[in-house]
């Protein structure tokens, strides 16, 4: 016939959504990195394809236990970085290698741009006027968050559990929230829009951040090296990462 | 207690422009083409359109005055209407309908509903009360619509094209019924149509009008037998 | 089969489509029915939790749902019977929080309304008022996502009435009011409980506006769909189970509508 009929038009189109969705290719790592990492990862991504032009990086940033939870199911994932060790743990049977600490990272108290509510410990925090966010308590900070507070003895009711540790950067820079506890990396990603405040050597923690590959691809592997190598270690020094 | 209205309004394209006069148990007949301005007369009349110059009275009340800004609304004229599609309220039976306006002017349900009755046995009616709009014949519908404009005790009468939407054996029968009502009714009626048979049976005074203006009025026969327009002509021409 | 029958058949190719959409909805939720732990049942809904966000969630969706009524149908009939310079616009942005993402309804709420928004900042330092992290914060969200349903769905039903009824009812004798409310309401009625289903289903589902405006917190502002979403992070069995809850719940509405109530009464179709 002279004009295309609109069933050949849609059968055209549904061709072409299916041909759109293929899978990686050898050239594509696909990264499921901690919320926390973020800024730290952009970084590390560029200096990777620099070094390899030939791979390209893919990373999907989102709350370490949000990750777990799509890997379990079943998501096409080369590498994993987690905020701690036990979202690893849950993966731990899909893993290709066993998983190595590549960083870590202390807590901060996070307020508003000049602490306007004067806030200097964790007993402050306590003060029934003062809104405090933390994370769900399978995200990494949400954990960290309990054990610090469990082991300064300080009782308190946050008013909100967001999803990843930069939900309780936005509430808290935007001034909806008073404080919350924070990743010390998070309050130097967020210069001056907010104001850290240390917590005591007594009650803090280390988060240990795991690394580990998920396929045995060439290209996953050498994505893992290159997070473990020094050069990625000195750009992870730069956004306030400790050492492992 | 007769009507009398001298009405300028601007209606879309053009200025409704004439003066009526009926008086009490009299009816006048308004006839014109499409679109001349009829039913806006009717709603002028009605109140659901404010004039822009003129005066309305009926009897001694005066409905619409521009001059003195003087203006009843709708709901506190008494004044009955029948329109073309009945326009009965679907969600309520025929009982409910006529019995619509005295619970509107706040009579108890009760009472309305009595009254509501009357009227139906009145017109021989009354077996179609507990019966929906749509499951009505045009003819049985009309015939609540007058009840339930009656309800309301009117002191005039206006009907827009009240038979224009029956076949021709209704209107005929339907006629004769609204002819003989007419004739008991004391206030002063207008009836809207576009068919000279109407006019024939049921009007004193005819007025007809073309595109906003009164082309001729007068007693039917003087219309008849002496046409102002062409329209006029091809309106009654056949009965020379 | 001969052509008498084949003439009084639905086409066959309707029918296939159909069929086909009828998968697409179902399937779905077979997939939800057979993953579901069904040992975990009783737990999942004894643990407060649960109960907590599906009670929320019912509150909030009402609520939500009477706010967008009570400001939406004025809305409505303002929009389908005045002209006024701008309606377009007027119309548009009553009806954006629909085809918007719901974070983004979250993101303008919170720059807005929360306690530095750029009225919030005012709810707050006159009046004390804070909405981010409250109920009424949920059920201000949830509002904003489902309004446009209910104005656009009344708006359409007002322009088709024939405004003639609301004429005959005035020359009766009823004011403007009295025929609103006794003529022109009922006779829309289908219209208003379509509008109002759309709404609360909107409201009931509603997450990416509540979680960003209003926060996370059970029993405050955790709802059904929020909980879901956390339970997935940690228990994806809880989540499942939570799921089908909200499934049943909503269903069990949906299908107590009755046809009466959708189509007009007492109307014969075919005499």
């Amino acid at each position: 016939m002279a004009r295309p009929s609109l069933r050949s038009c849609l059968a055209l189109t549904v061709l072409g959504l299916l041909v759109g969705c293929s899978g990686s290719s050898d050239t594509t790592v696909s990264v499921f990195a901690a919320a926390s990492l973020s800024d730290a990862f952009t970084e590390l991504e560029a200096a990777f394809e620099a070094e390899h032009p030939d791979i390209d990086v893919l990373v999907n940033l989102a709350g370490s236990s949000a990750l777990a939870a799509q890997i379990v199911e079943g998501a096409p994932a080369d590498v994993f970085a987690s905020a701690d060790e036990a979202n690893m743990e849950r993966v731990a049977t899909l893993l290709d290698a066993p998983a190595t600490i590549f960083a870590t990272n202390r807590l901060q108290i996070v307020t508003e741009a000049g602490n306007p509510l004067g806030i200097e410990t964790l007993d402050d925090l306590s003060d029934p006027s003062v809104l405090f966010v933390t994370s769900a308590l399978d995200v990494p900070i949400g954990r960290y968050s309990a054990d610090v507070l469990a082991r300064a003895n300080v009782d308190l009711r946050p008013v909100s559990f967001e999803e990843s540790v930069k939900g309780i950067v936005t509430k808290v820079r935007a001034g909806e929230a008073d404080a919350g506890i924070v990743y010390a990396t998070d309050v130097i990603a967020a210069g001056s829009s907010v104001t850290g405040v240390d917590i005591a050597d007594d009650f803090q923690v280390v988060a240990r951040y795991p690394i580990a590959r998920l396929t045995n691809r060439e290209a996953s592997t050498t994505f893992v090296d290159f997070v473990l190598s020094t050069r990625a270690r000195s750009i992870l020094d730069d956004f306030g990462f400790g050492a492992p | 207690m007769s009507l009398d209205a001298v009405m300028g309004v601007k209606r879309g394209d053009f200025r409704l422009d004439l003066s009526i006069h009926v008086s009490a148990g009299e009816t006048l007949a308004v006839l014109g083409p499409n679109g001349a301005g009829k039913s806006t007369i009717l709603r002028c009349i009605l109140g659901i359109v404010p004039l822009e110059s003129g005066r309305i009275t009926l009897a001694d009340s005066v409905l619409d005055d521009v001059d003195t800004d003087a203006f009843v609304e709708p709901e506190r004229r008494r004044i009955g209407a029948v329109f073309q599609d009945h326009l009965l309220f679907r969600h309520l039976s025929a009982l409910d309908n006529v019995a619509f306006g005295p619970r509107a002017r706040g009579e108890k349900k009760e009472h309305s509903r009595l009254v509501a009755r009357a009227l139906l046995e009145r017109f021989e009616i009354d077996h179609l009360a507990d019966r929906f709009p749509s499951q009505l014949s045009g003819g049985e519908a009309q015939r609540v619509a007058l009840a339930r404009a009656l309800a309301i005790e009117p002191r005039a009468l206006l009907l827009d094209e009240p038979l224009a939407a029956l076949d021709v054996t209704t209107r005929r029968i339907v006629r004769d019924e609204l002819a003989s009502f007419l004739s008991t009714f004391e206030g002063p009626r207008v009836i809207v149509t576009h068919d000279p048979d109407d006019a024939r049976r049921l009007a004193d005074q005819v007025l007809i009008v073309e595109h906003g203006s009164v082309v001729q009025h007068g007693a039917i026969l003087d219309v008849m037998r002496s046409p102002a327009s062409p329209y006029v002509q091809a309106l009654f021409g056949d009965d020379r | 089969m001969n052509r008498r029958t084949r003439t009084t058949r639905p086409p066959i190719g309707i029918v296939v489509l159909a069929a086909l959409a009828v998968a697409f909805f179902t399937l779905p939720f077979a997939g939800l029915l057979w993953r579901a732990p069904w040992s975990d049942l009783v737990d999942v809904i004894r643990e407060g939790a649960a109960r907590q966000a599906l009670w929320l969630s019912i509150q909030t969706s009402i609520l939500a749902t009477l706010v967008a009524v009570v400001i939406g149908v004025p809305l409505a009939w303002v929009l389908a019977r005045i002209d006024f310079p701008f309606r377009n616009v007027v119309r548009a942005l009553a009806t954006l929080s629909m085809v918007l993402p719901p974070v983004v309804g979250g993101v303008a709420l919170f720059f807005s309304f929360g306690r530095r928004g750029l009225f919030g900042q005012y709810l707050y330092d006159w009046f004390g008022i804070r909405l981010p992290f409250t109920t009424a914060g949920v059920v201000v969200a949830q509002a904003f996502v489902a309004m446009p349903f209910l104005v656009l769905t009344v708006e359409s039903a007002f322009r088709q009435f024939d405004i003639r009824y609301e004429d005959v009812a005035r020359s009766l004798g009823a004011s403007r009011w009295y025929a609103f409310r006794r003529i022109t309401l009922p006779s829309i009625r289908p219209a208003i409980i379509a509008g109002l289903v759309l709404a609360w289903a909107r409201a009931l589902g509603e997450f990416g506006a509540t979680i960003t405006f209003a926060g996370n917190l059970p029993g405050t502002t955790q709802t059904m769909p929020l909980a879901t979403y956390i339970a997935l992070e940690s228990d994806p069995g809880a989540a499942l189970i939570l799921s089908i809850v909200l499934i049943v719940v909503s269903f069990g509405v949906l299908i107590g509508l009755r046809d009466r109530w959708l189509g007009n009464p007492h109307e014969v179709i075919r005499p």
